[in-house]
């Protein structure tokens, strides 16, 4: 091969990558009306865009608080007051914290109609959100039960203090504090804003924003100045395919210390340590205000029951009311899946019959176990 | 170090540079340095068994060819043997840091590790013991020396790839069964680990010193090339199994650098990395969620499982192998073809001459022909397609479901010999089906192998092979959809492989103007783009 040939295929290499570079920038724009929802092609094409540019453009809709993503998720005490009552007329009022996977078991109680539910909730939240929620919420309204969920995926992302950094594919717009383990019980470390408009204010000024990303360089694990802030790497396809590997490399690298599906969970890592006191102090607080804790473990899919066995020991000597997922839905049972991961709606009715079955058999807020088998 | 991480290609990029500028047998010690730095990146205690099959094969094959071993070779291989038991077996890698240095002291450190010390100790008798005995091995009449060292060879690497490999198999298949007896005797498991490898490089020996042993080539006296061509990292951790005879020479002679066989190279790594990163990695979700289910699961779940699996395991395998040929290419190493188009075969007979053909070969050059082949009466020919078949399930894993992988292919084999000797139903069978049907139908045979070969135990090859005979209408698809990457790259694969067909050569892009090899490598690095952000799998194959 003469080469004049090899230059002459490598530049036909960089043609062609461009023109397939823009052909799927032409033929899968991301919608510019944020009313119009994306088609698949049109969101797999721009996973890779950088969180500053992916929120900048939903910024018009936050801000006419029509952003689906930019609803839930603040922990402000104006919008948890406002989190109405569903499911029965009257009975024990159950609040509910936690991520998608808690949504859906709401949802199922709330469609029982044993008890009046209150749906706290938001996607992707860890438990460092769902805890903060409910230290916010119980002091606002008293609930008869408060569940906590957490999930066995969702214990790395503690690491993170916004669904920003943690959900760099689909970024999530509220923010949650850092815990840490201290001499008095936890250390809170609240992030700059934590509401809608603190939100639209930090991304509206620059110096802000620019205040806030330098703070999450010292208080966010997954912050990376190459995924977060907007440049011209934004307008290239590959170029955005290539950010996506980065994140996945550069998130793998902080949460494999933390939780992999072939060693499970490190107990010896400070998230792991923090959860478990979590899951303790919430316990106790619920019970000196006249609330009885439990806790929804899910097991996520091929996950094994690592969450169960993790926090099992914790909840037997607290004696924490709890219920995991893994017996109803086996971890390694696709059927009981939807295709985006969660259960089935079928399997969420299952949950929540079992859960109701439990919380019946709670007559006090006192200590006790009740086994779901 | 995985051939698809960013590691390796560094790794990689140090050692080929390095290796342009070296002359040729610096070249050899800097790829021998490399391959040892590249396996000691899993473990490094196994760099010691590697030593000794080396060490073994080569004095071996000296003695049996010019009857005996010059003094230099025998202390050059003797202190290799004691030195690199001392480095990889007594020294404890994992307790040794600065600080434990300065805290408990170099001396602690080394004698912590009894079970080391005491293989060291072993090891050095062991040689001393050979270097006594050599003179009283050279008055044993020719014939009888040539064999039992052979023999002696051949049992030690297999009693090394027995304990390894399959001891604990063993084990619990025999307790299982004086079990059914009624006795309960206690159980004799061992916690061993199986060294990455091992498969490979024990057949990989074995044929040299075979090969020497029936004169079909004369064996090497320089101990560096012979251990380069036992270690030689692209093709270490899984393949393909280069005979001897093919890689020592090309090994001890002057290589030069053609831009031809490097652009060559390059090709082969990408389409490699295309096929294992796009394809192999972008299935794997969908394969695990069929194989690993404890509950239901739809005709088509089965269905779309083992297809994907079919794919993977092709992308996987024909991948690394393409990788380890390209990294070869790079360094001026020309490897043999390991996959030619397995899928598009007619037959099972067809199959075994294009999938994983330096295995089949290996089988049927060592084991096979040996036992007797075709040459001595029809039912000896089946039970020596099923001998070998078996044996070659078994390699893979010792595990039942790769033996009835194994024993699964012989008895196609089988039943297509049987069928084709009767020439009056092949014939009419041929016109009924067809070349494309006979294609189509092997596809399916070979499809339920792979079935066999990935079900982890009896009973999840019974629930997928009861599903996919009696489930058929249940069209409902529960498992993981594959990564996009995955399928986009898996119709440019198809168009690749076609082209391959039509033409007869898996060079035909370099017919191809520019722009359209341009067209076709920007397809493919886009592709795979996409792919990178699959969840990064270890090869299938390292696991044998």
């Amino acid at each position: 091969m003469v080469l004049s040939k090899k230059i002459y295929i490598v530049f036909w290499i960089i043609v062609w990558l461009v023109v397939f570079d823009c052909c799927i920038n032409i033929l899968f724009p991301y919608p510019v009306d944020t009313e119009i929802l994306p088609n698949a092609f049109q969101e797999y094409f721009e996973y890779g865009r950088s969180v500053e540019g992916k929120i900048k453009r939903k910024l018009p809709s936050i801000e006419r608080q029509d952003a689906t993503q930019a609803k839930g998720g603040w922990l402000d005490t104006n919008r948890l007051k406002c989190i109405p009552i569903e499911g029965a007329d009257s009975g024990k009022l159950i609040t509910i914290y936690g991520m998608s996977h808690a949504n859906a078991f709401a949802q199922a109680m709330i469609k029982i109609a044993s008890y009046r539910i209150r749906n706290i909730t938001t996607g992707g939240a860890p438990p460092n959100w769902s805890y903060a929620a409910f230290q916010m919420d119980h002091k606002l309204v008293h609930s008869d039960v408060a569940v906590l969920s957490v999930m066995t995926i969702g214990v790395a992302d503690m690491l993170g203090t916004s669904g920003m950094t943690a959900f760099f594919e689909h970024p999530y717009t509220y923010t949650f504090p850092h815990y840490e383990i201290s001499d008095n019980g936890l250390t809170m470390e609240m992030p700059p804003f934590y509401t809608r408009d603190g939100f639209i204010s930090c991304f509206r000024d620059p110096v802000k924003l620019k205040r806030y990303t330098q703070w999450l360089s010292q208080n966010d694990a997954f912050y990376s100045e190459f995924l977060f802030k907007q440049g011209l790497t934004d307008y290239s396809v590959i170029v955005r395919a290539l950010k996506r590997v980065y994140f996945t490399t550069f998130v793998y690298s902080k949460t494999e210390k933390i939780y992999t599906i072939e060693k499970g969970f490190n107990e010896s890592c400070n998230e792991v340590n923090v959860l478990k006191r979590i899951i303790h102090e919430f316990a106790q607080t619920a019970r000196t205000n006249n609330i009885v804790p439990f806790i929804y473990i899910v097991n996520n899919q091929l996950c094994n029951d690592d969450m169960y066995q993790l926090l099992k020991p914790q909840l037997e000597a607290d004696k924490t009311p709890f219920l995991s997922t893994h017996i109803i839905c086996p971890p390694s049972n696709p059927a009981v899946y939807g295709s985006d991961g969660h259960f089935t709606i079928e399997k969420d009715h299952e949950l929540a019959l079992a859960a109701i079955k439990i919380i019946s058999g709670m007559d006090s807020v006192a200590p006790k176990q009740i086994i779901f088998e | 170090m995985l051939f698809n991480s960013l590691t390796f290609f560094i790794f990689l990029s140090i050692v080929l540079t390095a290796y342009w500028l070296l002359p040729l047998r610096r070249q050899n010690i800097l790829l021998l340095v490399a391959s040892y730095a590249f396996y000691a990146f899993w473990d490094i205690r196994f760099l010691f068994l590697i030593t000794l099959t080396s060490v073994i094969d080569y004095t071996a094959a000296l003695i049996i060819y010019q009857g005996k071993v010059a003094r230099r070779e025998r202390l050059i291989s003797s202190g290799w043997l004691v030195v690199t038991c001392f480095l990889f077996v007594v020294i404890p890698y994992s307790k040794v840091s600065i600080n434990g240095l300065f805290t408990a002291g170099v001396w602690s450190i080394l004698f912590s590790n009894v079970f080391g010390w005491k293989i060291f100790f072993t090891v050095v008798s062991v040689t001393l013991l050979c270097n006594l005995l050599y003179p009283l091995v050279l008055k044993i009449p020719d014939t009888q020396r040539r064999r039992l060292l052979l023999v002696s060879t051949i049992v030690v690497k297999l009693g090394l790839l027995g304990f390894f490999k399959y001891y604990n198999f063993f084990m619990d298949n025999l307790y299982n069964l004086i079990a059914v007896t009624g006795f309960n005797p206690a159980v004799m498991r061992l916690n061993i680990i199986l060294p990455v490898a091992i498969s490979f490089y024990i057949f990989h020996t074995m044929s040299y010193t075979i090969d020497v042993y029936n004169n079909k080539m004369v064996p090497t006296t320089s101990f560096v090339d012979f251990t380069l061509f036992v270690v030689f990292f692209p093709l270490l951790a899984a393949g393909p199994i280069v005979r001897a005879s093919q890689l020592l020479p090309v090994l001890s002679s002057q290589r030069t650098f053609r831009s031809e066989q490097f652009m060559r190279g390059l090709h082969l790594i990408l389409l490699g990395l295309f096929k294992k990163v796009a394809i192999a990695d972008g299935l794997a979700g969908t394969i695990t969620h069929v194989f690993q289910s404890t509950g239901h699961l739809s005709w088509t779940d089965t269905v779309v499982g083992t297809l994907c699996f079919c794919i993977q395991i092709y992308c996987d395998f024909s991948g690394y192998s393409d990788i380890a040929r390209g990294i070869s290419k790079l360094f001026g190493i020309d490897i043999m073809l390991i996959f030619n188009l397995p899928y598009f075969s007619r037959s099972p007979t067809e199959f075994w001459t294009r999938w994983h053909i330096s295995l089949s070969s290996w089988l049927r050059d060592y084991l096979y022909i040996p036992l007797g082949g075709n040459r001595k009466g029809r039912i000896r020919t089946y039970v020596n397609l099923m001998l070998t078949m078996f044996l070659g399930g078994l390699w893979h894993g010792a595990a039942w479901n790769f033996v009835l992988w194994g024993v699964y292919h012989g008895a196609i084999l089988c039943i297509y010999r049987f069928i084709d000797e009767t020439r009056h139903v092949t014939n009419r069978v041929e016109s009924f089906i067809g070349g494309l049907g006979k294609g189509i139908l092997f596809f399916i045979l070979t499809c339920y192998g792979w079935l066999l070969f990935r079900a982890h135990s009896m009973s999840a090859i019974l629930k997928l092979t009861t599903n996919l005979f009696t489930g058929f209408g249940d069209f409902t698809i529960n498992v993981a959809k594959p990564m996009p990457a995955a399928l986009l790259g898996i119709p440019l694969l198809i168009i690749y492989e076609i082209f391959t067909y039509r033409f007869k050569s898996d060079k035909f892009y370099q017919r191809l103007s520019p722009s359209l090899q341009g067209f076709l490598y920007a397809s493919i690095i886009l592709v795979l783009v996409l792919g990178l952000r699959n969840a990064p799998a270890q090869f299938i194959y390292f696991n044998f």
